[in-house]
């Protein structure tokens, strides 16, 4: 034994000794794993357990870098694609990055403008992770007045990249001031991007042959986009046009009947910021029209990592339980709407602001679904609107309050009929802290509606310990329809990178969004471990 | 004879895992400096990260998003901190949102409105430094040197963890 202790010894030596010249690894762990238990009330999913497991490595000397991901779902989690089962590594990758250009060979993840045309991500919550596997080089002049890239690749499904689907892209991007050498406080940035989705008809699309009488399924679907932005001092205006050619189409007819065909796609973003001392507003309009790229063209594979561009809702990302029941989702094949958004610090020693200042946001969004996309095709119909109001306050060093009021009403059926759910929901959130280090919170919250399982209430309360502990108890309750209870009790720790977590009690089923993007939870009781850990 | 092979090729391949291990760790114990990576600024200018060394003074990089409650708390409280602060140096924060492109301008128009005077807010669009620093969940804090080089990190924010993390900057700095 201490022979073999000395020999690698002497193997790690001389590593240790020139570590310098050796780079540097950084990486994360993270582990995911939930027991289910048996509930009368809200069943148990098919499988007892699931964990999911998501290991990444990173290398980097100088300009050089390289890294992995791999992940392994012996079970995956309830509601996470099926096609996750198993190991695989999801990303591998060698990297130069120089003054002026990069080049990557094997997986990285891409976005042109705002993610309209093309773009993959990874979000863990979801099961998301379709990078490209393949290349991309970019390059940028010293004062990166100008910018390019080009790129392609096969996008990752499942565990391992497809073969189905290969995408290829290029950008350009010109800040023009700096690009003809002018020294000013303004900027205008002029950009465009072409992409090519290329589609093989194997088994997925064969099946959708069958289906749509015959026509061909587009093997080739090219893209583009052109944007332009302007900022000066506290104001910017940014708009992107984006259009595709001939792409899988289903057309919504009456009596719930879908027509195949090929349609263009194409749309329209223009976001406006202003902001002036304490105020500042935000205000964004969008129109989409035919404008779902998918891995595979069939909704046979309703997966939410079937996707290859970004189209979130335009609408206010919920945090409080029940802001979040109904959360609204894009409507790709035909809607337009904006969403606005205002702020303003009333600040210390002002009449409304007080000894320690109060915060308040008002937004606000209204979808329409647009007459082509429906199947009476002469109006169009209300998709989604809300309104939401956040007054926070601080009454003292140790105790402060946010308000909040949201008013949301909901087509379940993206305008395709003209019923809508409205709901209500209130919420108060108040903050006490004991000392330096120990804090409570709680959270009141009241759903009023008189439709889909009509008034809900809830209740949290969250004792933290800083810089380690905090511990949750919640309860979210259905006394307008179901009278089930969907409880809570969570611990959880954290030390510098490393996050433990412990949780029990009873998820109710629904939408798991983020960014925009969701997938479908299924209920269940069980208790949830979870670790996470950078290096 | 077959057995014995097989049992030594088992105890080779234990001594190459253990021996990747121990250089793995060597390698991950040397000093983490800041990725290199372009985030943008309010008006979408680029900004590198290797522009937040100045070689003087002790930054620190809080990673947030416009839907995370805890995040906005602890960049309120470490706000409300920073007129109080006395010492010789400046206290540089960096807020970084993680907000993609659809609700970047959210952020921008949400960090001015919460008047966070002495943050800079800046935007990682595309998630490059998210990736590069392999943050899982948010928000999550980093202390770095005056040279860039890692000195603290933190994940979650609990009401009093911004005391901790002021404390670790005049620690840094006295380094």
């Amino acid at each position: 034994m201490r022979r073999q202790i000395a020999i690698l010894t002497l193997l790690v030596l001389p590593l240790a000794g020139a570590a310098q010249d050796w780079g540097r690894v950084t990486g994360s762990l993270e582990s995911n794993s939930i027991y289910y238990l048996d509930d009368a009330v809200v069943g148990k999913p098919a499988s007892s357990w699931g964990s999911n497991n998501y290991l990444k490595l990173d290398w980097s000397k100088g300009s050089f870098g390289a890294g992995l991901q791999a992940e392994y779902y012996p079970e995956p989690l309830a509601g996470y694609p099926s096609e996750l089962k198993g190991a695989g590594l999801t990303g591998l990758y060698a990297s130069w990055n120089g003054a002026l250009a990069e080049v990557t060979a094997g997986s990285f993840f891409e976005q042109v403008g705002s993610g309209l045309l093309l773009r993959t991500w990874e979000d863990r919550e979801l099961g998301l992770n379709n990078t490209l596997m393949g290349g991309r080089i970019a390059f940028h002049t010293p004062n990166r007045g100008l910018s390019v890239k080009i790129f392609g690749g096969a996008p990752k499904y499942g565990l391992w990249p497809t073969a189905n689907t290969a995408v290829a892209g290029g950008d350009l991007s010109l800040d023009l001031l700096p690009l003809f050498g002018v020294e000013s406080e303004h900027s205008i940035v002029l950009e465009g991007s072409v992409t090519d989705r290329f589609t093989r008809n194997v088994e997925d699309n064969i099946a959708l042959l069958a289906k749509t009488g015959g026509f061909d399924v587009p093997g080739q679907v090219p893209g583009w986009s052109g944007r332009l932005q302007y900022a000066y001092g506290g104001f910017s205006l940014k708009g992107e046009y984006v259009g595709k050619g001939p792409d899988f189409y289903a057309e919504h007819l009456p009596k719930s009947r879908e027509a195949y065909r090929l349609k263009g796609g194409n749309a329209q973003i223009v976001e406006l910021n202003y902001a002036v001392g304490s105020f500042s507003a935000a205000l964004t309009l969008r129109r989409l029209e035919n404008m779902t790229s998918r891995i595979f063209l069939t909704a046979q594979s309703p997966s939410p990592a079937n996707t290859l561009n970004y189209l979130p809702s335009l609408c206010m990302q919920q945090t409080y339980m029940l802001a979040g029941l109904n959360p609204y989702v894009t409507y790709a094949d035909g809607e337009a709407g904006f969403q606005g958004d205002i702020y303003y610090n009333f600040r210390r020693g002002t009449a409304l602001g007080g000894k320690y200042g109060m915060k308040l946001h008002v937004g606000g969004s209204w979808i329409e679904a647009l007459p082509f996309a429906l199947p009476d095709r002469d109006v169009h119909y209300l998709a989604y609107r809300d309104i939401n109001i956040d007054l926070e306050r601080a009454w003292s060093r140790k105790f402060r309050t946010i308000l909040f009021v949201s008013i949301q009403e909901n087509s379940p059926t993206h305008g395709n009929g003209k019923r809508t759910d409205a709901q209500n929901v209130f919420v108060l959130d108040a903050l006490y802290r004991f000392s330096k280090t120990a804090s409570v919170r709680t959270e009141l919250q009241y759903l009023y509606s008189e439709e889909l399982t009509r008034d809900w209430m809830a209740a949290l309360v969250e004792v933290s310990f800083a810089p380690h502990w905090s511990f949750t108890v919640s309860d979210m309750y259905n006394h307008g329809s179901t009278k089930v209870h969907y409880y809570n009790v969570a611990a959880s720790y954290s030390l510098g990178s490393l996050s433990l977590s412990l949780q029990g009690g009873r998820s109710r089923e629904g939408m798991v969004c983020s960014g925009g993007v969701c997938r479908w939870q299924p209920a269940y009781k069980g208790v949830c471990l979870r670790a996470q850990w950078s290096f | 004879m077959h057995g014995y092979l097989e049992k030594r090729i088992f105890v080779t391949m234990k001594k190459l895992v253990v021996a990747f291990v121990l250089a793995l760790m060597t390698l991950m114990a040397s000093a983490q400096r800041i990725p290199s990576v372009t985030l943008q600024d309010g008006a979408g200018k680029a900004v590198t990260t290797a522009s937040l060394i100045d070689h003087k003074s002790p930054f620190v990089v809080s990673i947030w998003m416009t839907t995370c409650k805890p995040c906005l708390k602890e960049l309120d409280t470490i706000a409300e901190e920073l007129p109080d602060w006395d010492e010789s140096f400046p206290l540089r924060i960096y807020a970084v949102s993680m907000d993609d492109a659809r609700s970047q301008k959210r952020a921008v128009a949400l960090a001015q409105g919460r008047d966070w005077d002495g943050i800079t807010a800046l935007f990682d669009v595309n998630a490059d430094l998210r990736r590069a620093l392999n943050v899982s969940s948010v928000p999550q804090v980093f202390v770095y040197d005056k040279d860039g080089n890692l000195f603290y990190t933190h994940i979650g924010y609990r009401p009093g963890d911004e005391q901790e993390l002021l404390n670790q900057v005049r620690k840094c700095a006295g380094k």
